[in-house]
């Protein structure tokens, strides 16, 4: 758990975007939004739209190896981790409201593309 | 797979929504308002019923063709434990001023992945609205109240 919070908190200075989606507000949303919403990420990545401020997984699209690219851009094991994060990890109140939904994505592509 | 059902109708307007979206994720976003013109033509759409929050209501997702509501079914549906998550209905003709109450934004037509998005909770259809049009900076309308029929 802390190690999670740690990266988690580590991940939230590195984001390269700011953002304002709160995890109560996403996980208020109908199941097709979020699915809408973490596509977005998905697809920034592979467009190139979105970089990571280490180029992990930026660079990961570069690369000519298929495996490597699915690994980032699946959306459906992307969601499921964001998803497995946000519902199961024990964050306290106040950390979970400074929490925003990107940051929970990043840490879910380091379990995706380990 | 790249989100590759997205991707066989106009890829390069998706991608259109992709980079809104970026921008929005990098700060650069508009919260831009378009105005709401009721979507006609041959319409197709599928319900959602949250099976975990009571809040959140029914919501109506609206596209311009059977196979773009299917691709959004079938990855709404490929989600780890869907079943328990939401009741999908399946992709049926839609038809707008007749039918049950829904408050209803459209998105640009230059959107592909949903024309319009309905839901029976105004502050559902506000909160939905306000992450997939307001942050992406996709000029969406304003949520409207109207009526849609499902056939």
């Amino acid at each position: 758990m802390r190690t999670i919070l740690a990266t988690v908190l580590l991940l939230m200075s590195h984001a390269t975007w700011a953002s304002a989606l709160d995890i109560e507000t996403y996980l208020a949303l109908p199941e097709t939004a979020q699915q809408f919403y973490v596509l977005g990420f998905t697809e920034g990545l592979a467009q190139g739209f979105l970089r990571d401020s280490d180029h992990k997984f930026s660079k990961r699209l570069t690369t000519s190896a298929p495996e490597q690219q699915r690994c980032v851009t699946s959306t459906r094991a992307l969601h499921s981790a964001t998803l497995d994060l946000l519902r199961s990890a024990s964050f306290d109140a106040e950390t979970r409201k400074s929490l925003r939904v990107e940051n929970i994505v990043w840490f879910a592509l380091e379990r995706v593309c380990p | 797979v790249r989100a590759s059902w997205l991707r066989r109708d106009g890829s390069m307007l998706f991608s259109m929504f992709a980079a809104a979206v970026a921008a929005a994720l990098t700060g650069c976003a508009t919260t831009a308002t378009s105005p709401y013109l009721e979507p006609s033509g041959p319409l197709w759409g599928y319900t959602e019923d949250s099976l975990v929050r009571s809040d959140i209501g029914r919501s109506v997702i609206v596209t311009k063709s059977k196979e773009q509501c299917e691709r959004n079914l079938t990855a709404t549906r490929s989600r780890p434990n869907a079943e328990n998550l939401a009741r999908l209905s399946e992709c049926r003709q839609v038809a707008f001023g007749t039918g049950d109450a829904y408050w209803v934004f459209t998105f640009p037509p230059h959107i592909l992945i949903a024309t319009a998005w309905g839901s029976v909770n105004q502050e559902t259809c506000e909160k939905s609205r306000q992450v997939l049009s307001a942050q992406s900076g996709a000029a969406a309308s304003p949520c409207t109240l109207t009526s849609i029929q499902l056939k």
